[in-house]
């Protein structure tokens, strides 16, 4: 199934995933925290994910509900990314 | 003595002395109308990118901008660190597990609820106050003594690395008089906190090993090296680049962070806290990502 983000998304998110197999497929929908995803990991993964796509999170899009599985924190990044391309692709 | 009875003896000698020096926080600050545009309102040296090549590439004139908004950011984490410590002692202020340090806890949250105010003031007359960039999420661990022992542990990370910076600002005169004022005042106080701390620490260590073993000391040092590394990473904001209009903030703040000097800076604000959970046991200093 292909995934709905880029690859370079997920070579961000993989390694803050503790709980995540190597070989294990990264399910958009199943929460961030049984993946063992917690507070201090998400320091880092923002701190990666800003640099790997060149754009900063809005200061509304760090909360909880926005880094709850990898779907929304990749819904709360797709934004300040399509801002950045021409006429809006991601 | 026993580990309590040594924790609230130094708890009830730290409030006295808090209640013999307590001062009013809205009187004591002269806030000037303006700060200097041409004078460094946070020591260069503690600056985010100090010794890197991109602090080379910037000129003067851009490197005192910077530190105009590296003054406010760091202020602003103090705030937001203050907020989660505030909070989490509150929690635990009359509760049956710490009957002997509610006195102490009452002036620790008292005292913290000034240097948040004041530290705030500053970043709203001089500049803004940066949200927290910190995203809450995970659970805590089950045991309430591993709870506490990170909880603290976390607290006594932030202070002593914000102390650091305190300390060497105090007496800068290259700074605002304010600036300096604000860094001393946080110090006078802080140097309580830290010495509480660290007291503490040592009687929930030794807690946890009853409780928890070997185990669950390692679950708790695991978080602490953790949080050193995020408490490091939070000073690097690209919000802070792009207002002191430096170009492509993200890429910026990824090659400031990635720059073989900031280790050495991290280290020096913080090898000597995290020698200390050493001491106890609990971090092994191999674990933190400088």
């Amino acid at each position: 199934m292909a995934q709905p983000w880029p690859p370079e998304f997920e070579t961000c998110l993989r390694p803050h995933c503790r709980m995540l197999d190597g070989d294990e497929p990264l399910d958009p929908d199943v929460p961030l925290t049984a993946l063992g995803v917690d507070s201090l990991e998400v320091v880092e993964l923002i701190v990666q994910l800003e640099a790997a796509f060149g754009v900063s999170f809005p200061d509304e899009a760090l909360t909880p509900e926005a880094f709850a599985t990898a779907g929304t924190v990749w819904r709360a990044l797709a934004g300040p990314v399509s801002a950045t391309m021409p006429y809006g692709a991601v | 003595m026993g580990g309590w009875t040594r924790v609230e003896e130094v708890a009830n000698r730290l409030s006295t002395i808090s209640r013999e020096h307590r001062y009013d926080p809205y009187q004591i600050f002269d806030w000037p109308d303006s700060l200097p545009a041409d004078a460094y309102w946070i020591s260069p040296e503690l600056m985010t990118c100090h010794g890197t090549a991109v602090w080379n590439e910037l000129t003067e004139a851009q490197r005192v901008t910077l530190s105009h908004w590296e003054a406010v950011a760091f202020f602003s984490l103090n705030v937001h660190l203050i907020r989660d410590l505030i909070g989490g002692v509150t929690e635990r202020i009359y509760t049956t597990r710490y009957p002997g340090l509610s006195e102490f806890f009452h002036d620790f949250i008292a005292e913290e609820n000034v240097h948040a105010w004041f530290f705030a003031t500053f970043c709203r007359r001089y500049g803004r106050l940066y949200p927290s960039r910190a995203v809450p999420l995970g659970a805590a661990p089950a045991d309430e003594v591993l709870t506490d022992l990170g909880m603290f542990g976390r607290i006594l990370i932030a202070e002593e690395l914000c102390d650091f910076f305190n300390t060497k600002m105090a007496d800068d005169d290259r700074l605002p008089p304010i600036a300096q004022q604000v860094n001393r005042v946080h110090h006078q106080d802080e140097a309580r906190h830290i010495a509480f701390g660290r007291q503490i620490l040592r009687a929930l260590r030794d807690e946890a090993d009853q409780r928890a073993g070997a185990n669950g000391l390692a679950e708790v040092g695991r978080y602490l090296a953790r949080y050193v590394t995020a408490c490091l990473r939070s000073f690097y904001n690209p919000q802070v680049y792009a207002d002191a209009g430096l170009p492509d903030p993200a890429a910026l703040r990824n090659r400031i962070l990635h720059d073989p000097a900031r280790e050495a800076a991290h280290r020096a604000g913080l090898d000597r806290t995290v020698r200390f959970f050493q001491r106890l046991g609990l971090i092994d200093p191999a674990q933190v990502r400088w």
